[in-house]
């Protein structure tokens, strides 16, 4: 059964939010600077009756996630809502959490990917859950549509929406936003060695803004400099300009090398998981099963892009890594990673329970041996 | 760890010496530091002539072919020197500048450019050195034909990619470098492969501030090379893996060994030119664009430098034999083995594509791979051609040339994104915005250079 989205008469909203008002101030006055509670404590914490919940949502860098859940979640719904305001009170009530994605959108309904907030509501008898929605880069104190996708895990969840209001952000709220749209780090994807997305402060470009100023500057420092020093003074201006941003830049390297450092040390490094686990664990079957590198065919299960299959199989060749089903037929082994279509099953055959890999329409009978950090699963393939 | 560096550290040390040596000889004048600075980069190109004749001789790459190779390149250096030690460089003393108070402007431009230069360098030794490859074009186009060459013992040309391999059409200096890196290893060792080319870019970048030094002083130096790292996308890049950071590397060093011609008044000055050329034709071993966004334009700016000065032009013309008899091999074996000459065979298809405007402006003025770099030089590239014109005291007008080449490339960019189907590279954010950081960092260069010191200096 969908979500059911269900909002209440206006009049019953009002009324709604004066009985719950003072409550509600007198929680954000002494939340208000305790921000966050984790989305994990949320599903840890079971229903709760007729509290509210404030939520920091966590900023998505790509729509691939949000992709990734819609194909996972089988209970799903899609709405819009539009208002102006820096957090959003969700009034509910939800058999079991729900996840939402949501996303502003332009005037033109576009959004940039790396707008995206993920949450999850805890299940309710009734209650709100306020979300800050400055967390997104494309936030802004206008009057703004939401995209939100509204997600659980099964198809049967009674779910519903009674008031939706969007709470008015002060002049701190957006100068604070502001401050830390700033310092929100580049993302780091695997496109980034093609291009990188930017700084947006209030969904504003801030390489655009800085760069009317740098022109603007550049203008009075040709206007107002002595004669004879003109050059050098512009030539400063400039510097001053390109090495502030460098700065600010170099910060957010700095940061890239501490997440990818701990990650890669956890198993875990950025977008390529632990294919650095994967392939010396290929590598050590293969000497382990006295094969042959070269003449070793590892089927990879996968749904979505070829990125991680095309590092696994850099880091171990000679092995043959490859999705193309044709090759199952002589594949040694296979690896089951991001993929959202598979499972294994067990079955009985003359008194010999046997498992089998099913991969889209493909079947094979299959042993799992490794489970790695980012979810992989590696098998053994039966010929 | 010792069983993988030492075999690392040995064909590091032959590549630096070889080099050196070939440095020694090429250069007019120099300080021994610029000369060990400028080894590398040269027995890189040594290094991919070298593969290329054992490609087309059928010789495989094996640990013993490759270092008997340079031993002999090296050994012919040295019975060079020894017969003809009036070749050497004049050994240039390094002149200590003399001690002067730092105003508070030089003083904040030394910290904010170090600042820039140690968080660069400090991202690039740790996606380099301590973390493996992680960007897709590296695994398939980049580190992983050198891994299957050098698994292979022969420069892979694999037409599909069923190994994994694509863009046989690529020229081999950056997978030359790898496979010569890996040498004496057990298997392919993806951090000396990357390594490697660390060590490139440090030797690259480090040259880039000893010229520019000689030409002004260490304030102006170093300022010049945090510009240039402070391009994000550039920065991004010191991670190694995709060759465009050795092209621009090269196109740099080349720049800059004009800029030295034109300032030398050395007997021998035309070695500056020669080494300019020799840069050159590294970025045509290095990539396709090398040709026509180096070669080309490299021409060009000569041609424009030479004028109508017929003594200069008796220098240019052995260089530009030189540069281009090394060059050449190059396409001419790519036409012969049936590759494609340029990176995509769409390249040549012209076609307005106006929805690319749009974008091209948003990519460089807008979003986050330039930063405020276009702005910049904006303002500067038309000031300082204004300056030059109006015999501006600020303005070096013998360098302005130098800005030709960056101008050109800009042009030559945006020709053919805007007018062949590489609109889509363009529309979808893929090889735009990596290729035009090139031009990028040379308009930098070049405006650097076209600064008047305050305290000329004799080269």
């Amino acid at each position: 059964m969908p979500i059911i989205l269900i909002f209440g008469s206006e009049r019953d909203n009002q009324l709604y939010v004066s009985v719950k008002e003072r409550a509600i101030m007198k929680t954000m006055s002494t939340a208000f600077f305790a921000r966050i509670i984790s989305t994990a404590c949320l599903i840890l914490t079971p229903a709760f009756a007729s509290a509210q919940v404030l939520i920091t949502p966590l900023s998505v860098d790509s729509s691939a996630p949000v992709e990734q859940a819609l194909q996972e979640n089988k209970g799903y719904a899609s709405t819009s809502i539009e208002g102006q305001g820096s957090k959003l009170r969700l009034t509910y009530q939800a058999s079991e959490p729900v996840t939402i994605y949501m996303v502003p959108l332009s005037a033109e309904e576009h959004f940039v990917p790396t707008d995206f907030l993920m949450l999850t509501l805890p299940a309710t008898d009734g209650g709100s859950a306020e979300i800050d929605l400055t967390v997104s880069p494309g936030w802004t104190p206008k009057t703004t549509k939401w995209l939100l996708h509204l997600m659980t895990k099964t198809e049967d969840t009674n779910a519903g929406f009674s008031a939706v209001e969007f709470l008015p952000a002060s002049t701190f709220t957006i100068m604070n936003t502001a401050f830390w749209h700033f310092f929100k780090q580049e993302p780091y994807t695997p496109s980034s060695y093609h291009a990188l997305r930017g700084y947006r402060v209030l969904s504003r470009d801030v390489t655009m803004i800085i760069g009317f100023l740098v022109l603007l500057a550049s203008i009075l420092t040709i206007i107002f400099a002595k004669k004879g020093t003109k050059l050098m003074a512009l030539v400063i201006v400039l510097f001053t300009f390109q090495a502030l941003y460098g700065l600010r830049f170099g910060f957010d390297l700095l940061r890239f090398s501490s997440e990818h450092l701990t990650g890669y040390a956890n198993g875990m490094y950025d977008e390529a998981g632990s294919v650095y686990q994967i392939a010396p664990s290929l590598r050590s079957l293969v000497v382990q099963d006295k094969k042959s590198e070269a003449e070793t065919t590892v089927f990879v299960c996968r749904s979505g892009t070829n990125y991680k299959e095309k590092i696994l199989r850099y880091f171990s060749y000679p092995i043959r890594i490859s999705s193309d089903a044709s090759l199952t037929a002589s594949a040694d082994y296979a690896l089951v990673m991001n993929s959202r279509d598979w499972n294994v099953q067990t079955v009985s055959e003359n008194g010999v329970n046997k498992q089998f890999l099913q991969c889209a329409d493909l079947k094979l009978e299959a042993t799992q041996i490794a489970t790695f950090p980012d979810g992989s699963i590696l098998f053994s393939l039966v010929r | 760890m010792m069983q993988s560096f030492l075999p690392f550290l040995q064909i590091f040390l032959i590549l630096l010496i070889e080099g050196t040596a070939l440095a020694l000889l090429l250069l007019p004048i120099s300080t021994m530091s610029l000369a060990i600075a400028l080894g590398l980069p040269l027995s890189a190109l040594t290094n991919v002539l070298l593969v290329f004749l054992y490609t087309v001789t059928g010789v495989p790459l094996t640990l013993i072919s490759i270092t008997m190779g340079h031993l002999a390149i090296l050994g012919a250096l040295i019975l060079l020197i020894y017969l003809r030690p009036q070749f050497l460089m004049d050994l240039e003393r390094p002149v200590k500048e003399p001690k002067k108070r730092l105003s508070t402007v030089q003083k904040s431009i030394i910290i904010a450019s170090l600042l820039i230069i140690v968080m660069n360098a400090g991202y690039s030794f740790v996606h380099a050195i301590l973390l493996p490859t992680v960007q897709y074009d590296s695994a398939t186009n980049w580190t992983m034909r050198s891994e299957i060459s050098f698994v292979d013992h022969h420069i892979a040309f694999d037409a599909d990619e069923s190994r994994g391999m694509a863009k046989p059409q690529y020229p081999f200096l950056f997978h030359a470098l790898q496979i010569t890196a890996n040498q004496g290893q057990e298997r392919w060792l993806d951090t000396a492969a990357n390594g490697i080319l660390y060590l490139l870019s440090i030797a690259t970048f480090g040259a880039v501030f000893l010229m520019i030094r000689k030409l002004h002083d260490s304030v102006h130096s170093v300022a010049t090379l945090a510009t240039i790292i402070s391009i994000p996308l550039l920065g991004l890049h010191l991670a190694q893996g995709y060759g465009d950071l050795n092209l621009l590397q090269y196109f740099l060093l080349s720049l800059c060994c004009l800029g030295m011609w034109i300032e030398s008044t050395h007997a021998r000055r035309h070695r500056w030119l020669m080494l300019s050329g020799i840069f050159v034709a590294a970025s045509v071993w290095t990539k396709s664009e090398g040709s026509v966004f180096g070669l080309l334009p490299w021409l060009l700016t000569v041609s424009l430098i030479c004028g109508r000065n017929k003594q200069t032009w008796k220098e240019a013309i052995p260089a530009i034999i030189v540069t281009f008899a090394l060059s050449v091999p190059w396409p001419i074996f790519a036409w012969l083995q049936g590759l494609s000459l340029t990176p995509h065979s769409s390249d040549t298809m012209l076609q307005l594509h106006l929805e690319g405007v749009k974008e091209a402006l948003i990519g460089l003025f807008g979003r986050g791979s330039f930063g405020l770099t276009w702005y910049a030089l904006m303002v500067l590239v038309p000031v300082f051609l204004y300056g030059g014109w109006k015999h501006h005291p600020a303005v070096k007008r013998p360098q302005l040339p130098l800005l030709l080449w960056g101008s050109v490339m800009f042009l030559e960019f945006l020709f053919i994104y805007l007018a062949t189907p590489n609109v889509r590279f363009l529309l979808n954010a893929e090889s735009f915005y990596r290729q035009m950081m090139i031009p990028a960092a040379m308009l930098i260069l070049a405006c650097s250079l076209c600064i008047k010191p305050k305290a000329e200096k004799h080269l």
